[in-house]
């Protein structure tokens, strides 16, 4: 690559010097570029934010006028003195937004706070290079906040996003000139992110401690699982229960049992139910059967309240699946046919399960705390952290940004996610360097594209100068011809007439000064021919005769010199001396009138 | 008496003008140095200046044409022989014909200072 042309190192080193001088070399060159006037400060645009309908996200061009083009109507390109730094700041932001992917609840107000970003870095130029400016550290927090969110229950669950439209509704007062408005920000941002931590910890403790368990905490896992498959192994249940029970009922039981003992209340609650579904799906036409079945559903369908599931987590879940699961009961009492599938007892794994070739080969691609987006079917835009990679289990566990589980996995599996893109690292750190550079880049390849424009410019300057002076230098040539050829002439008509006796020359001029308006001439060229005109006017105030056509039109206009010159060279001669207009007139008017008076007579 | 009309982009006489109609006579075809025939137009004015005057015709005349021309006041038995120039022409819609604003040229074969002179005196006289 050529050497760049623009202090590149320099900036990215944070050298603002090297930044503003660039902004101004490439400004100098930039004729043609976009440039963007607006009647509103740049102060007004910022509170124009909150009202805005951006429909785009920020984009690394035309970013600035698809925002408020859309919303001003008075809206015409912007003014500023540095255009250029706004340009840049709307590349910097496309960029550094488009390396992150955020949930589309938070994804409107971060387009407006990306807006707002953009608006005071281009006025705040410094922060762009100095990773310690308030407004560059907001930035890079509240980026980095926003790329793992996700919304959750309860207060703490929606704390970034209340946090933000705050943010956002205050724009029309914030100081956007104030560091310590900046650094307040920052701190709200903070604080939501230590209390997020502080809650996660635990709970990704308790996670870790479940999941990496010791050979008690198997044992009790074991417990769980091995009483449900003797229980239900081979019992006919309905297919939603069925699921239920095998995705995320025995997990949140030996969660329970694990931590809490298997003496616990909700466990016997759960033991006596799940005891129920061991006979109460399969079908039967004994009478009995059906008749005892009926006693027993009802008191069990009363029964299914949240105690069964207020020892668990989500019990949203939980609710929902009581309610088909009394549906499903209910059903049975209805004598509604019920679609079942036998259950099948669950593979109890290995202490310890070897890691399968294709694996083990990107096993090291991927680290515990790293963050992750999925875009399976399933799992479409979930932002998940691996929180456990337990190779001797093949497990993978991961959470959101609430420490909440939502996804489980193996080595396997994910290698595979990773490898068809179906799962992409979510990068969070040195993005708005990285951004910074790739800005730096286009803007080094808008100065060379100006420069060669300039030098195009040029160039074609240049060309048409030196055509201009070529043609001047030939027409100069050709009047200097011309007038050498006319100063021959006129040596040869002044020879001519010193040739001429003084009374001819009297004779000539009198008969030119006898020439009324109408006369006809013939003017003689040098090859012989004759052109026929009319004198139609002997302007009085330059003693100079203009000739016409017939129609009136004018083709030439001589002095007396010239005409007399004409004579003496034989050149000119007189047709007929013409008459006055009116007395010709008269003679038509009098024609006119004759014929009339004669017939009246 | 009309003020100057300074909207009207083809009209550059800044002189008040006689809102008068005279004759005019205009020679449009010479007569050639052959004996062919000259053609002379009759047609009235619209208005009247000291350097100019705007006419109706039935044809478009060609702009920059010098014609020998004549100006026949009804008051008056003797016309003015004067050389004129097209400034403009332009078709007027609503009478279906041509206005024409000629310029008076400084020909010292016509009668420019008794035209002057003429249209001096009828400025004088009207009445406000």
């Amino acid at each position: 690559m050529a050497k760049p042309l623009l202090p590149l190192k320099q900036i990215l080193e944070g050298d603002y010097k090297s930044l503003t001088q660039s902004f101004r070399e490439v400004a100098q060159q930039d004729s043609a570029s976009p440039s963007y006037r607006t009647e509103y400060p740049l102060d007004q645009l910022i509170q124009l934010i909150p009202d805005l309908d951006l429909a785009t996200s920020p984009s690394e061009n035309g970013f600035l006028a698809a925002s408020f083009e859309a919303n001003l109507t008075d809206w015409s390109p912007y003014k500023t003195d540095s255009p250029t730094a706004l340009i840049f700041c709307e590349t910097l932001i496309g960029k550094l937004y488009g390396a992150y992917r955020f949930h589309p609840l938070i994804e409107p107000l971060l387009r407006k706070l990306a807006l707002l970003i953009l608006l005071s870095l281009s006025k705040r130029t410094e922060a762009i290079v100095d990773s310690n400016h308030p407004v560059r550290q907001f930035t890079e927090q509240l980026f980095q906040a926003a790329s793992i969110w996700e919304p959750a229950g309860g207060r703490t669950g929606k704390a970034l996003l209340k946090q933000l439209q705050v943010l956002v509704n205050k724009l029309p007062d914030f100081d956007t000139q104030s560091n310590e408005a900046w650094k307040q920000q920052s701190l709200a941002l903070e604080a939501i992110d230590d209390a997020t931590l502080a809650r996660t910890e635990i709970l990704e403790q308790r996670l870790r401690e479940s999941t990496l368990s010791d050979p008690q905490t198997q044992k009790m896992q074991q417990l769980v699982s091995r009483w449900i498959n003797r229980k239900l192994n081979n019992k006919p249940l309905p297919a939603n229960v069925l699921l239920f029970i095998r995705l995320e009922l025995i997990a949140d039981l030996q969660y329970l049992v694990v931590h809490e003992g298997d003496k616990h209340p909700t466990w016997a609650k759960w033991q006596k139910l799940l005891h129920l579904f061991s006979w109460i799906f399969k079908e039967t036409s004994d009478t009995d059967d059906r008749q005892k079945k009926m006693q027993v559903i009802l008191p069990v369908v009363e029964d299914l309240d949240q105690s069964y599931y207020e020892e668990l987590a989500d019990p949203q879940k939980y609710e929902k699946f009581l309610s088909e699961l009394s549906d499903s009961l209910i059903g049975l009492i209805q004598g509604t046919p019920q679609p079942v599938e036998l259950y099948t007892a669950t593979i109890e794994e290995q202490n310890s399960t070897p890691l399968k070739q294709s694996a083990a080969i990107q096993n090291d691609d991927f680290e515990e705390q790293q963050w992750f987006v999925f875009n399976t079917v399933t799992l479409q835009g979930l932002r998940a952290k691996l929180l456990i990679k337990a190779s001797d289990q093949d497990t993978l566990i991961f959470v959101n940004c609430h420490a909440k589980k939502v996804f489980e996995s193996n080595f396997e599996e994910f290698s595979l996610q990773l490898a068809t893109k179906d799962c992409l690292p979510i990068r969070r750190h040195n993005l708005f360097k990285q951004a910074l550079f790739e800005a730096l880049k286009s803007l080094e390849l808008q100065h060379r594209e100006n420069l060669k424009a300039r030098k195009l410019e040029l160039d074609k300057v240049e060309t048409a100068k030196l055509q201009a002076a070529e043609k001047a230098q030939l027409e100069a040539q050709q009047i200097k011809q011309r007038e050498e050829a006319e100063k021959l002439a006129r040596e040869q008509e002044l020879k001519r007439r010193s040739e001429v006796s003084n009374d001819q020359l009297e004779h000539y001029t009198n008969q030119i000064k006898a020439l009324h308006v109408g006369a006809w001439l013939g003017f003689h060229d040098r090859d012989g021919n004759i052109e026929k005109l009319k004198l139609s006017v002997k302007l009085a105030s330059t003693g100079r005769y203009i000739f016409t056509d017939r129609l009136g039109q004018p083709v030439s206009e001589k002095s007396l010199e010239e005409l007399l010159d004409l004579m003496i060279a034989n050149r000119l001669d007189i047709i007929r001396g013409g008459e006055n207009f009116d007395n010709r007139l008269e003679k038509i008017v009098q024609g006119l009138r004759k014929p009339r008076d004669q017939k009246s007579l | 008496m009309n003020p100057p009309n300074n909207n009207n982009k083809t009209e550059h006489r800044q002189e008040y003008r006689l809102k008068d109609s005279a004759t005019v006579f205009i020679e449009l075809i010479a007569e050639s140095p052959e004996g062919d025939p000259a053609e002379i137009q009759i047609s009235s004015s619209v208005d009247l200046s000291a350097n100019g005057l705007q006419i109706t015709t039935d044809q478009p005349l060609p702009v920059q044409s010098i014609y020998q021309a004549a100006i026949q006041f009804f008051d008056k038995r003797d016309r003015i022989p004067l050389t004129v120039q097209v400034r403009w022409c332009r078709f007027n819609e609503d009478s279906s014909n041509y206005h024409v604003g000629l310029a008076v040229l400084d020909d010292s074969d016509s009668r420019l200072g008794d035209w002057k002179m003429d249209i001096s005196q009828r400025l004088m006289n009207i009445e406000n």
